[in-house]
């Protein structure tokens, strides 16, 4: 784009020639020299320093809703129950140190600990629950959580260790939204009292009111947070003293600064980098379990409103082979239309016989679309493996990448929409109904299906949806959604391809990181340490 | 390059031709590989090893007699997609120029023929959109548009038109006033004659020495949109996107974004000392 | 009136006529969207009564010039829409982001107008240093952004380890968001360097491509200068050829490399799209980075339109510090 105006130029010499081709060279060599060329600079000793690869818009935890981020929120953040951070779906007590539910189901009685403090010195009480959790469903808030306390009809506190919700009707998932890592969050109630007028919202963008082990230090937009140690945390002491979260968006960039030293942990590698990690013996690459799952919308209607198609579409997708190029060992090939674990073993399975079948027969003469989130590099290169199994197997797919916040428009426009959309999806918690209501209920009037982008499902489906939210019987309720996962895998309006696990590159001589397993790209630092 | 074919006259045989003392023999190879590269890229698709989406090992094999440039992250051969991204990519240069060459000729032509009031009012709106940042208007124009190649050259060519309007206008405005020409107007004929058969030729040279030194710089544009994600949509093969893709691969895999941004480097290069050959010997 | 009051007069009114250009072309491309921004405003779960106002709102069902003016009211009171990622109004978000891209642009402009001036002047010169910074400097402007930053971080971050890989270092609370500024004015020499360390490379990237540009009109304008009858006869006095560069030549030939310096910062801030993201610098550049991933035409068209506003005026001053340097340009038309 530069112009150029120098109308007279004199030629130049012979020899300089050569430099034009030797300078290419050189760039190459530069790029290329010298793979991982060692850990340089000594580690701080009581300082941790983490990636994540955007922006958080505000530090307030309850309208931050996205994995990114997290770090920061749940360093700074408790609430009244939590997540195992063993990666495992028990729930365990944290800010309530026991919980009690009625027999009819309705009402949760929280004893509180005596022994938590705000930031600041302040106690908590069974008032700050209260404010927070009111302010999650609040109008000015808008929080995209408050769907989680809208079954609430009524919060009491009848002393100030004791917090009492009682529910309009019985919810089988709302004990797993309270210990959600997206769940309500216990925020000091002096902060919210003295910024009524906008509900916190701007004093709370740029500053930290909770109970978790670390406080917000400073934090530069767009660039780094930095977390200072509280020595009032009513938990075990942490063992970093201070924990800069920077924000870099390229994964090449996060990696050269863990090389550099720079940094102690990184994730969202691609595998190739990974596997070439766990190698190498300056470094650690640590696995866990988590809840993302990634999948294919279908849309029923236009061109494959044929079962038939739809069906042999799903049939010649080989997840095995997709999985190890995409994902290697960090996933596993999905068997249940729910994510791993979340409903017993051998119920909502979704699994076929990989078989090319007569896809080229029904797939003639049409075009199909698969739809991708731009700017996502994994689900892109999962989306050209497929498009390439599709297209050997006789079927003409075509790749359309949908701008990230397209995706909630697809619903509305469907005939423009593309029929069939790949997407890593999380849920809430590790309750089945966080996963069904939101990606699979077809009815999309009252607030459900929120994720179901290309109308999917069944009435049939939401049916067994609504009995199991409403079931007070665990077995009840499992039996439910099992009916729910197998009406959709019937149906095929939603494909199921891996189980994901998370995976950081850390330094080595980091132990003891905790992970949460609805909690994707965050790792619980209050046990984590330098050996 | 257009150039080569463009341009009337002598002036191209002393180009090729033997020169004193040899000097500027490295324009002179470079140009010649433009021209190569014009007339062999638009038979990459038969030219190249395999095809733009076509899986042909392993991914990620390193660089060998096989794959001279390794597989990519699905699988694909490297050297093909290089090649093939390149050829769009200079599908999409050529197009571009050629379009605002086309624009800016008849604009140029037109307010410097007709003069007067038409010429103020041509020149004021071409004026307007050169003082616009052009960048950061394709860039705005594809993202609304939506992402691809044909929005990419109608965004590029939107901001480019007016530099080649602006040239020929004066040239024409220059032309004009020459013996030959302004005794053709008095003998009655008409303006738009007069412009294609006196003013037109004369206006050519300068207009293809700008259009040439402009080819390493749509270049560069049209890989940078592609980079930021508003090239045409994967899987295809477009060397600011394999760029983008091959740096998260970049510790692991490292020939999978080298291999298209030093192609894009080398030949970017070639295009400019090849335009700095064809201004100095016609400019 | 005179000569610079009449010519000053001329750029003042090109410039009022250029800014209703830039915001006519913004409001269409944005009213001619394939997305729906009424959607994006009211939000995914609005209901058709939301909608409605959101359309109204944004007077999508106006006549063409009524939309128009009502656009042009709220771009006046400072309303760039809501952006859907962030959740903020969008000028708030400018405002936060807006002060580390103009520290970078300038830093890199600087870099620019003194690379060019030396590429400019030593490619004058004949002999084999001219014909090596010749080169050099169309290597340099042949370079993706992306692949030059990439270059730079191996080599001067992970392999010297002579400047930082990104960020801009610890921030001063500061009058003016600049960091450099900012130290400065906090009498903090500490952060200043640590500031300067951190400026290095993303403005090398950014000011290579300029300066080549820059020094490619400087050196054809001081080839010409250095042509003339009056340089010639200085030199035939016996004046050495820096000398005379230094007296004549440099003084006739800067206004034009001036001129191409106001232009190039149009690349420059397309430029810092792809340079901020790779430096993680926190800045408009990767805010609009972002923005282009999520789609996110609010905060998109802000970006351009403030980066664009800023581009006019200050190429208007450039027009007008060249008016105050050169008297001959009040002479002439």
């Amino acid at each position: 784009m530069s112009r150029r105006m120098s109308p007279h130029r004199r030629p130049l010499r012979r020899n300089l020639g050569i430099s034009a081709g030797l300078a290419t060279v050189a760039l190459a060599l530069a790029a290329c020299s010298g793979g991982g060329s060692g850990s340089a600079g000594a580690r701080p000793k009581d300082a941790l320093r983490l990636a994540i690869s955007s922006e958080m818009p505000t530090l307030d935890p309850q309208t931050v809703y996205q994995y990114e981020g997290n770090q920061v929120l749940t360093a700074v953040y408790e609430g009244l129950l939590s997540y195992s951070s063993d990666s495992t779906d028990e729930i365990v007590p944290m800010l309530a140190k026991s919980y009690k539910l009625s027999d009819d189901g309705l009402t949760y009685t929280f004893a509180l600990r005596d022994d938590v403090t705000f930031a600041g010195g302040r106690a908590m009480t069974s008032a700050d629950v209260k404010a927070s959790f009111e302010r999650l469903a609040a109008a000015g808030v808008e929080s995209q959580m408050a769907y989680m306390v809208a079954g609430v009809a009524k919060y009491q506190t009848p002393d100030e260790h004791t917090f009492v919700v009682r529910l309009k009707a019985p919810s089988s998932s709302f004990l797993s939204l309270v210990a959600s890592p997206f769940g309500p969050k216990v925020i000091d109630s002096t902060v919210l009292e003295e910024n009524k007028a906008d509900n916190a919202l701007e004093y709370l963008k740029t500053h930290t009111a909770g109970t978790g082990p670390y406080q917000l230090g400073s934090m530069t937009a767009g660039q780094e947070y930095d977390l200072t140690r509280r020595d009032d945390y009513w938990g075990e002491e942490p063992s970093f003293a201070t924990v800069t979260v920077k924000v870099i968006s390229d994964v090449a960039t996060q990696l050269l600064q863990l090389e550099g030293g720079d940094l102690d942990i990184v994730t969202g590698q691609p595998v190739a980098t990974l596997q070439q990690f766990a190698k190498d013996g300056d470094y650690q690459v640590q696995q866990f379990p988590t809840l993302q799952k990634a999948n294919l919308h279908v849309k029923t209607s236009g061109t494959l409103s044929d079962m038939k198609l739809r069906e042999a579409l799903r049939d010649s997708i080989d997840r095995k082979t997709l999985v190890s190029q995409v994902w290697g060992d960090y996933a596993k090939v999905s068997g249940q239309m729910y994510p791993a674990g979340m409903v017993a073993d051998g119920t909502a399975t979704d699994t076929w016989q990989t078989a090319t079948g007569n896809l080229a027969t029904l797939a003639q003469g049409k075009t199909i679309t698969l739809g991708y989130i731009a700017g996502r590099t994994a689900d892109q290169q999962a989306s050209e493996a497929l498009q390439a199994q599709w297209t050997d197997a006789g079927a003409t797919v075509e790749l359309v990448a949908v701008q990230g916040n397209d995706i909630y428009g697809l619903s509305g426009s469907l005939d423009t929409a593309p029929d069939l959309l790949f997407e890593t999806a999380y849920p809430d918690s590790a309750h089945p109904d966080t996963w069904a209501r939101l990606f699979w209920y077809s009815d999309l009037t009252k607030g459900n299906g929120a994720l179901n982008y290309l109308a999917g499902g069944t009435p049939a489906a939401d049916r067994y949806i609504d009995r199991g939210a409403a079931a007070t019987d665990e077995t009840v309720a499992e039996k439910a959604y099992g009916a729910a996962g197998d009406a959709i895998h019937n149906d095929i309006s939603y494909i199921t391809l891996a189980d994901i696990d998370d995976a950081f590159i850390m330094s080595k001589d980091l132990t003891g990181a905790g992970h949460w397993l609805p909690l994707s790209v965050t790792l619980d630092l209050r046990t984590l340490k330098r050996s | 390059m257009t150039v080569a074919t463009a341009t009337p006259g002598r002036r191209w045989f002393r180009l090729a031709g033997p020169r004193r003392g040899g000097a500027g023999q490295l324009e002179l190879w470079c140009l010649y590989l433009i021209v190569a590269l014009t007339v062999i890229l638009p038979f990459a698709h038969w030219l190249v090893p395999s095809g733009e989406t076509e899986i042909v090992g392993t991914p990620f094999t390193a660089p060998g007699a096989q794959h001279w440039l390794g597989t990519d992250e699905q699988g694909r051969d490297v050297l093909s997609r290089v090649i093939l991204g390149l050829a769009s990519s200079w599908w999409g240069v050529l197009g571009i120029i050629v379009c605002s060459l086309l624009i800016g000729t008849i604009i140029g032509t037109i307010a410097g023929t007709l003069g007067g009031w038409v010429d103020a009012v041509l020149m004021r709106l071409t004026d307007a959109v050169l003082a616009l940042p052009g960048p950061l208007v394709s860039l705005l124009v594809v993202a609304a548009l939506g992402p691809g190649l044909r929005n990419v050259l109608l965004a590029v060519t939107a901001t480019w038109w007016p530099w080649y309007a602006r040239i020929v206008r004066s040239e024409v405005r220059a032309v004009r006033v020459l013996p030959h020409v302004d005794a053709a107007r008095s003998a009655g004929m008409s303006p738009l004659r007069v412009a294609l058969r006196h003013v037109l030729p004369g206006v050519l040279r300068p207009i293809v020495v700008v259009a040439s030194l402009d080819v390493g710089s749509v270049l560069l544009l049209l890989a940078s949109l592609s980079f930021i994600g508003l090239g045409a949509p994967a899987p295809a093969a477009e060397i600011g996107s394999m760029s983008a893709a091959g740096f998260t691969y970049l510790f692991s895999a490292p020939w999978v974004a080298l291999a298209p941004a030093a192609v894009l480097f080398t030949v970017t290069m070639a295009a400019n000392f090849a335009g700095d050959g064809v201004q100095e010997r016609i400019g | 009136m005179t000569g610079f009051a009449r010519q000053f007069g001329i750029r003042l009114a090109s410039m009022a006529g250029v800014l209703p250009v830039l915001t006519f072309v913004v409001e269409e491309i944005q009213r001619q969207l394939p997305s729906d921004p009424a959607r994006v405003l009211a939000g995914r779960t609005a209901s058709p009564q939301a909608l409605a106002a959101a359309r109204e709102r944004l007077g999508l069902d106006e006549p063409l010039i009524t939309h128009y003016v009502g656009y042009l009211g709220r771009l006046l009171s400072g309303d760039l829409g809501t952006s859907v990622s962030t959740r903020r109004p969008v000028a708030d978000d400018i405002a936060t982001y807006l002060p580390a891209t103009l520290e970078l642009v300038l830093v890199a402009a600087l870099l620019a107008l003194v690379g060019g001036l030396l590429l400019g002047v030593v490619g004058a010169r004949d002999g084999l240093t001219g014909g090596l910074v010749r080169v050099v400097s169309v290597a340099g402007a042949s370079a993706a952004s992306f692949l030059l930053a990439i270059v730079l971080l191996l080599v001067f971050y992970r392999d010297l380890g002579w400047f930082p890989a990104g960020g801009r270092g610890d921030t001063a609370d500061g009058p003016t968001g600049m960091t450099l500024l900012d130290s400065l004015l906090h009498g903090d020499p500490g952060g200043f360097l640590d500031a300067v360390r951190h400026v290095v490379l993303p403005a090398v990237v950014l000011a290579l491509g300029p300066a080549v540009a820059i020094g490619r009109v400087l050196r054809a304008s001081l080839r010409e200068v250095m042509a003339a009858d009056f340089v010639r006869s200085a030199r035939a006095k016996g004046a050495g050829w820096w000398l005379t560069v230094w007296r004549h030549g440099l003084r006739n030939a800067a206004g034009p490399a001036l001129s191409m310096a106001g232009l190039q910062v149009s690349i420059m801030f397309g430029g810092s799209v792809v340079v901020e993201s790779l430096f993680s610098w926190p800045g408009l550049g990767r805010y609009l980075s972002t923005a282009i991933a999520a789609s996110d035409l609010a905060a998109i068209t802000g970006v351009v339109l403030v980066l664009g506003v800023a581009y006019v005026l200050l190429n208007f001053l450039v027009d007008t510090l060249q008016l105050l340097i050169d008297p001959r340009l009040r002479e002439s038309e």
